[in-house]
């Protein structure tokens, strides 16, 4: 329970910091007030507007107003498209998820197997085919993959379209197929080295030669005695996933040219649209820190030695990221 | 991608497959020279660039727009991997664009390990509550998306090499503290550094002189293994048009600038990306060398 509790604190804590940095960052980046006006506006018209949006206050008021301005999801209007943005977001960041989800069953479908595959042929032909794709999907960069793609799937051999995404339905699964691969390979490259040097470190365990010498079958010591103990680091790896599904959106969605969250932000920061900069890394950075607060719950759930704060425990856990 | 190194292959005998036979080359793997000359190649790009490109990377030249690659119909010798929407030799410029790719990597690690380490350093040395209270600050600036940083501070103080070097160290240092801290906690509980407190060296002795040497294979290998990271992140910043701005020409760049031409000219984005992932699988392979060599036990990472 301690320990949960200040787990907890510990994740507020962080989230309290984030915000001052991004308060810090983009007030350093001007006066709201002078974004927003004409740049021949009178000092009547900027003092006028600095009262409205509140920056003729002390920066200790102004960062008060900002949090609560956060936490109301109250995040202003967009300097270039003059509507809330709570308006524009939502179904940017609806689209986006629809992405991540497809790209996150693809990881789940194609690493789990594949990683297990290799790690029980360790050394042999299967394990250096998939080690060499994944140490490749580890090495290319997501927008590269992606053109590449485009070039010879959309443009050479027109199977799927080369971008936008369709009415977003099922019967528009063409549009995802690209956006999907792209987004996935990194993850699904890291994923099946984790779980394949997982897997190997648990194949070698005690317990394991102990079931095997007890002559349960090598299917049965491979999928129930070692895939579940292997699945640890994966825990963490989910938590990792989010952060990098945020910075694999951002690509993968300015080069199919996805209506999503990432390519909205990259507009933002083009244009300077600080109202929507601030509310994006906002809600990124409190979905990122509560999907590491779960994952380290979790742990605690799954391994007692956590909840009893043993050191070695948490330095295993930690090791896996 | 743990390689080379941690799977030897068995000492050859008659009962080894075809399969096996066929991969016996990775014998020479003992060394890994594939990916030595690679990186040999790539800094000798980066450090003279131009005097070996065989064209003016700048020089545009508007009758010879859009040339393929020389091997395929229209494309000259002149231009080895075709020329871009400006007639700028492809090649010429991939050869200069190894130098921001190089630069970037250098200053963001120079700068992301010493900082890194040093911080590690003192946390691990001193424990307690400095310790805490950093290695929380290095796990919040870790969760954040690297990406989402280094474009806050791109629109926040403007594109440019300096922006992507902050942006990148910003979450470098906290990758080598937390590692560096490790490393200590384990070496300072050793007889010597005990024995050294005891005859009464100063806190900053123990640390720089006995301490430190130690987890110094650790930093090697946490560097060689960031280096892609740091070139793809540099790679990535430039194709958002958040990084080194034109006119330098710089790999990321390249391959947005054919983005818009994966029709008539797929040469534009494929060479320079094929560049990137090469550099980059190449330092993967050789920090998976290293490690396996210097420092097994690090093999997570």
């Amino acid at each position: 329970m301690k320990y949960v509790a200040s787990r907890i604190a510990q994740a507020f804590l962080t989230l309290i910091v984030f915000m001052l940095v991004i308060f810090v960052a983009t007030r350093a980046a001007g006066d709201p007030a002078m974004l927003v006006l004409p740049v021949d506006a009178s000092q009547a018209q900027i003092d006028s507007m600095r009262a409205q949006i509140g920056t003729d206050r002390s920066y200790v008021t102004q960062f008060g107003i900002f949090l609560k301005d956060m936490s109301t999801f109250n995040f202003g209007r967009s300097i270039i498209a003059r509507e809330p943005v709570t308006k524009l977001i939502p179904s940017r960041i609806g689209n986006s998820l629809r992405l991540q989800l497809a790209s996150l069953i693809l990881i789940l479908a194609t690493a789990f197997p594949l990683g297990v595959y290799a790690a029980t042929r360790r050394g042999r032909l299967p394990d250096r085919v998939i080690r060499f794709v994944a140490a490749f999907g580890q090495a290319a960069p997501g927008f590269w993959v992606g053109l590449v793609l485009m070039s010879i799937f959309a443009v050479r051999l027109g199977w799927v379209p080369a971008g936008g995404m369709g009415d977003g339905g099922l019967s528009d699964w063409k549009y995802y197929v690209l956006p999907t691969f792209t987004t996935s390979l990194l993850l699904f490259a890291s994923m099946t080295r984790l779980l394949r040097s997982s897997m190997l470190e648990t194949l070698d365990a005690e317990f394991v030669k102990l079931a095997r010498a007890k002559g349960v079958s090598s299917r049965r010591v491979v999928w129930v005695h070692v895939f579940r103990n292997a699945l640890l680091p994966i825990m963490t790896f989910m938590a990792i996933w989010v952060g990098t599904a945020v910075s694999g959106s951002v690509v993968t969605e300015v080069v199919f040219d996805w209506p999503g969250i990432g390519s909205t932000f990259i507009r933002a920061i083009v244009s300077r649209d600080f109202p929507i900069i601030q509310a994006v890394v906002g809600l990124i950075a409190a979905t990122v820190l509560a999907a590491n607060l779960i994952v380290d719950l979790l742990y605690a759930v799954v391994d007692p030695r956590i909840r009893v704060g043993s050191t070695k425990a948490i330095a295993a856990r930690s090791g896996g990221s | 991608m743990a390689t080379a190194g941690v799977v030897r292959t068995p000492a050859s005998g008659p009962t080894s497959s075809t399969a096996e036979r066929w991969w016996r080359w990775d014998a020479l793997r003992r060394w890994p020279l594939i990916q030595l000359s690679v990186i040999g190649i790539f800094i000798f790009c980066a450090l003279f660039g131009e005097w070996i490109a065989p064209n003016d990377p700048y020089e545009t030249n508007l009758r010879a727009r859009l040339l393929p690659p020389f091997w395929l119909d229209g494309g000259t010798t002149n231009f080895l991997l075709g020329t871009d929407t400006l007639g700028r030799d492809i090649f010429s410029r991939m050869i200069v664009g190894a130098r921001a790719s190089f630069i970037v990597a250098m200053a963001a690690l120079a700068f992301g390990s010493v900082l890194g380490s040093f911080i590690g350093l003192t946390a691990g040395y001193f424990g307690g509550r400095v310790d805490s209270v950093i290695m929380r600050i290095a796990d919040g600036t870790m969760a954040f998306p690297l990406i989402l940083a280094a474009l806050l501070l791109a629109a926040v103080i403007g594109p440019g090499m300096d922006t992507v070097v902050l942006g990148a160290s910003i979450v470098l240092w906290a990758r080598f503290a937390r590692l560096i801290r490790s490393e200590v906690l384990s070496v300072k509980q050793r007889d010597y550094v005990k024995l050294s407190q005891v005859a009464g060296v100063s806190h900053w002795r123990a640390m720089i002189v006995h301490i430190l040497p130690n987890v110094l294979n650790s930093v090697v290998v946490l560097l060689t293994l960031q280096l892609g990271f740091v070139i793809t992140l540099e790679a990535t910043l430039s194709f958002l048009s958040a990084g080194v701005p034109p006119p330098t020409p710089t790999w990321g760049q390249m391959v947005a600038n054919g983005r818009a031409y994966v029709d008539t000219g797929w040469w534009l984005s494929v060479f320079p990306g094929m560049a990137i992932a090469v550099v980059v699988l190449s330092f993967n392979l050789l920090g998976d060398w290293l490690r396996d060599h210097l420092d097994p036990k690090l093999r997570q990472l």
